[in-house]
């Protein structure tokens, strides 16, 4: 199948094919600078939050295709835990579409209940069920969260999509499982803060780890899926894009983490054990991995708008600058 | 005691069972100890067939939601319902829920008594473990804490029952029902959680650091106490020949239950479960053919049999993992409730789930089962009654606005012990009126239920959004991000591949 996107493919290396790489010469910052320096109006090539949100969620209501897979994936989903023992909450469903490592939080919850050894089990055979497991919903959620990242960037390069969004998102699987698999290390690292440091530490810990990811490595579907390159190009390419200047996308992924959060623990319908959810706890469901497919979209959208801006090369350090 | 009323006041009988049957049964279905017995097997054959209504309701010194500690859980006898609250123990009549007595008790975690004929025996003093508890006496288990001490024992009847002074350490404490009057008090070297076990002619009790003592409950005198090793926290459950304690290590190991000789306290068998097993709960123990098997959860969310000689009969998985109340008991099943408030039936000889039942109210308090029923007591004061050959729930109602700590049973009573906003014990008996439901599980599948739900929901939310969001296409002429020129454009990188093949 072909849509006419065809082009000649660039040599292989971690440069962009169809864009030329911004070369602009700023001086290096620290890490907190990205998040902590005062800006000049309009200094960001970031467009506004506002009509980010407007634009990424008439990108995701834009594909038909997108809106029908979400129930259809959740019951697809549901029924196969249910067929593996998982009896709830339903609402454990209500991440599947979300961004890592929110997702990955609450995947640690649904494979300690379905893919649990047998009693008295020791060594590997007490651990293996569970990672793999939870390495089953990682992959799941990696690809979905690839297909979403090529149907949007389709979406909103071409206005309309087609099979190529699939069989790119093939390629695009391996950065969102490598996204998944920092996530989960960036919660073993918030649990390990949590345990140290009582309740304080379970918001330091868990609620910072799920921010920092996603504030780290929210774009990364999105390059991936515009740009081909090496994963750790493209995880070092989204660090950068989230640290550009005046890009509040620290506040976008705090508030993203917090309502995502709240679908989570939130007394929703379906939140009873039991495998028969009623119509309201679908309904809540389908909703809130909606506004999951809706955040991904706004991510997409967001970085596609700043791609040509984000540097190739780390700046150089404002010391060797000034020499 | 039914038998003493008879021979000494024949008539009294006679009048008994016209006028007033409902003290009459209560006397005759004694619940002296916590489950029922030193076995813990809940048994409560005897105990009314659901429907329930509330027969009556009385306050007493439990303490609220944020200041309960430890299993205040009812016992029965002598036509009261007795229950060891933060400073006092308090027995209600059965009759009519008034408080019969009322006596003072050091402040600790409260934990079940038990009764010996006249005697009360229970647990005073180790300070506050409740969450409303800041800078109490240090309560927190400690294996550091001396057990070679002697137990500090008075065995002169006190003209008052003032308690023991605040301590950091529990005090056993016995008292005649019908004075109050302090029969004898024995110190202990730790903080007690467990409660008084009775059984074999000898009350015990264990420590947080894990003594296991056992008295004579006529005189006080102590007849042995051992050393198990680590903390004893769940209450004990014992047969004729041993009782069983489980032990928590202090930080990295694994539980452990030890069987000791009632006679001497000498050790007769320990169980050690496989795996990373950091917790047992409260064993129930039940006879079969002559020999005992003990039946407990563990902290892997497992429910497990072990036989008579210490060894492990069968393990069944639990959904989530439990409080660590004892299981019930019955002639033929064994029940427990997990966290979530999922109530399993498991066959005692085979270990085979029979049933379960998804409650979704958060289990505190032990099962206990009669002839008709399972009855399960909330973390949010619901009673669950479920039958006990289908699994479906055929009644439930409130009780309390928090958490039920534990259930009684007379012939015609159920007794539950409550924290919440008036805690105390609040008394269910029979509804002639009511109705009985019949409610599978939730956890059973309904296929068509589930089809109808997930088509009622997405089809008119998927049909509005792809409107809305065709009705916003039609607006834009252009893709929001069209490429400049065809160079921008993604690549596919299959057709990439295949052309570069063909060059």
């Amino acid at each position: 199948m072909s849509n006419g996107k065809k082009k000649r493919k660039g040599p292989s290396g971690s440069t962009s094919t169809y864009r030329t790489p911004a070369q602009s010469e700023q001086p290096r910052r620290g890490l907190l600078d990205g998040l902590l320096a005062p800006r000049t109006p309009g200094a960001s090539p970031m467009p506004k939050l506002r009509t980010t949100i407007a634009k990424g969620t008439q990108t995701a209501l834009g594909i038909p295709g997108l809106l029908i897979a979400i129930p259809v994936v959740l019951l697809v989903v549901w029924l196969i835990l249910v067929a593996l023992g998982f009896q709830g909450p339903f609402t454990a469903l209500n991440v599947t579409f979300a961004i890592p490592p929110v997702t990955t939080f609450a995947d640690a919850q649904v494979a300690g209940r379905t893919f649990r050894a047998a009693v008295d089990a020791t060594g590997l055979s007490a651990t293996l069920p569970g990672f793999v497991g939870l390495a089953g919903l990682l992959l799941v959620h990696a690809a979905l969260s690839a297909v979403i990242a090529t149907l949007c960037v389709e979406q909103l390069r071409t206005g309309g999509t087609s099979r190529w969004a699939l069989r790119r998102a093939l390629r695009v699987i391996r950065t969102t499982a490598a996204i998944g698999l920092l996530g989960l290390g960036l919660l073993v690292a918030g649990n390990l803060i949590a345990a140290l440091f009582g309740s304080i530490g379970v918001i330091l810990g868990l609620v910072g780890s799920m921010v920092v990811g996603i504030y780290l490595f929210g774009f990364a579907p999105a390059i991936a899926a515009d740009e081909d390159r090496r994963v750790s190009d493209i995880l070092i390419r989204s660090v950068r894009a989230s640290r550009m200047p005046g890009s509040a996308n620290l506040w976008f992924a705090i508030g993203y983490v917090l309502l995502a959060l709240i679908t989570v623990v939130a007394p929703l319908p379906g939140s009873a054990v039991g495998v028969t959810p009623a119509i309201s706890a679908w309904a809540a469901c389908i909703l809130v991995n909606l506004f999951g497919v809706l955040v991904q979209a706004i991510l997409v959208y967001r970085y596609l708008v700043v791609a040509s801006e984000v540097p190739e090369q780390p700046p150089p350090r404002a010391r060797a600058a000034t020499r | 005691m039914r038998t003493r009323l008879l021979l000494v006041v024949p008539s009294l009988a006679v009048v008994a069972l016209g006028a007033s049957v409902a003290a009459a049964a209560t006397t005759d279905v004694p619940w002296p100890q916590y489950q029922g017995s030193a076995a813990r097997t809940g048994d409560a054959t005897e105990a009314p067939a659901p429907p329930y209504t509330v027969a009556w309701s009385a306050a007493t010194d439990i303490g609220d939601a944020s200041h309960a500690a430890g299993i205040p859980a009812p016992v029965i006898a002598d036509g009261n319902a007795i229950v060891v609250g933060r400073e006092s123990v308090d027995a209600v009549d059965l009759a009519n829920g008034q408080v019969a007595w009322s006596a003072p008790r050091s402040l600790g975690p409260s934990s079940p008594a038990a009764v010996v004929g006249n005697t009360v025996l229970f647990v005073e003093g180790g300070g506050d473990e409740s969450v409303s508890a800041s800078g109490s006496p240090s309560a927190s288990p400690s294996a550091t804490a001396s057990v070679s001490s002697s137990p500090v024992k008075s065995s002169v009847p006190s003209a008052v029952a003032s308690p023991s002074a605040t301590t950091t350490t529990s005090t056993l404490v016995a008292i005649d029902d019908a004075t109050r009057h302090r029969l004898w008090t024995i110190g202990l070297s730790g903080v007690s959680h467990t409660g008084v076990v009775v059984a074999g002619g000898v009350a015990l009790v264990g420590a947080d650091d894990g003594t296991v003592t056992a008295v004579d409950p006529a005189t006080g005198e102590q007849a042995w106490r051992v050393d198990v090793g680590d903390h004893v926290l769940a209450p004990m459950a014992a047969d004729d020949a041993q009782v069983y304690v489980c032990v928590r290590p202090e930080s990295n190991g694994t539980a452990q239950l030890v069987a000791l000789k009632l006679t001497d306290g000498s050790e007769a068998w320990r169980y050690q479960p496989t795996g990373s097993v950091v917790d047992l709960g409260a064993p129930a123990v039940a006879m079969e053919s002559g020999t005992s098997t003990v039946y407990l959860v563990s902290s892997d969310a497992a429910l497990r049999a072990i036989g008579a000689d210490g060894t492990q009969l069968w393990a069944d998985a639990l959904y989530t993992a439990t409080s660590g109340s004892p299981p019930a008991v019955s002639s033929d099943a064994v029940y427990v409730a997990d966290q979530s408030g999922t109530v399993y039936s498991f066959d005692r000889s085979t270990g085979a789930e029979r049933w379960r039942f998804a409650t979704n109210h958060g289990a505190v308090g032990a099962p206990i089962v009669s002839a008709t029923a399972v009855l399960q007591p909330t973390s949010d004061g619901v009673v669950t009654a479920i039958a006990p050959d289908t699994g479906h729930q055929i009644w439930n109602g409130s009780v309390a606005d928090s958490a039920i700590f534990g259930l009684a049973a007379t012939s015609d009573l159920i007794v539950a012990a409550h924290t919440g906003s008036t805690p105390g014990l609040t008394a269910l008996q029979a509804d002639p009126s009511g109705t009985l439901t019949d409610v599978p599980s939730p956890t059973s599948a309904d296929p068509s239920g589930l089809a109808i739900g997930w088509l009622a929901a997405a089809l008119p939310l998927t049909a509005a959004l792809v409107l809305l969001g065709r009705s916003w296409d039609e607006r834009r002429s252009e893709p929001l991000l069209a490429p400049t020129d065809e160079d921008e454009l993604p690549v596919d990188p299959w057709e990439a591949d295949l052309e570069d093949d063909e060059t």
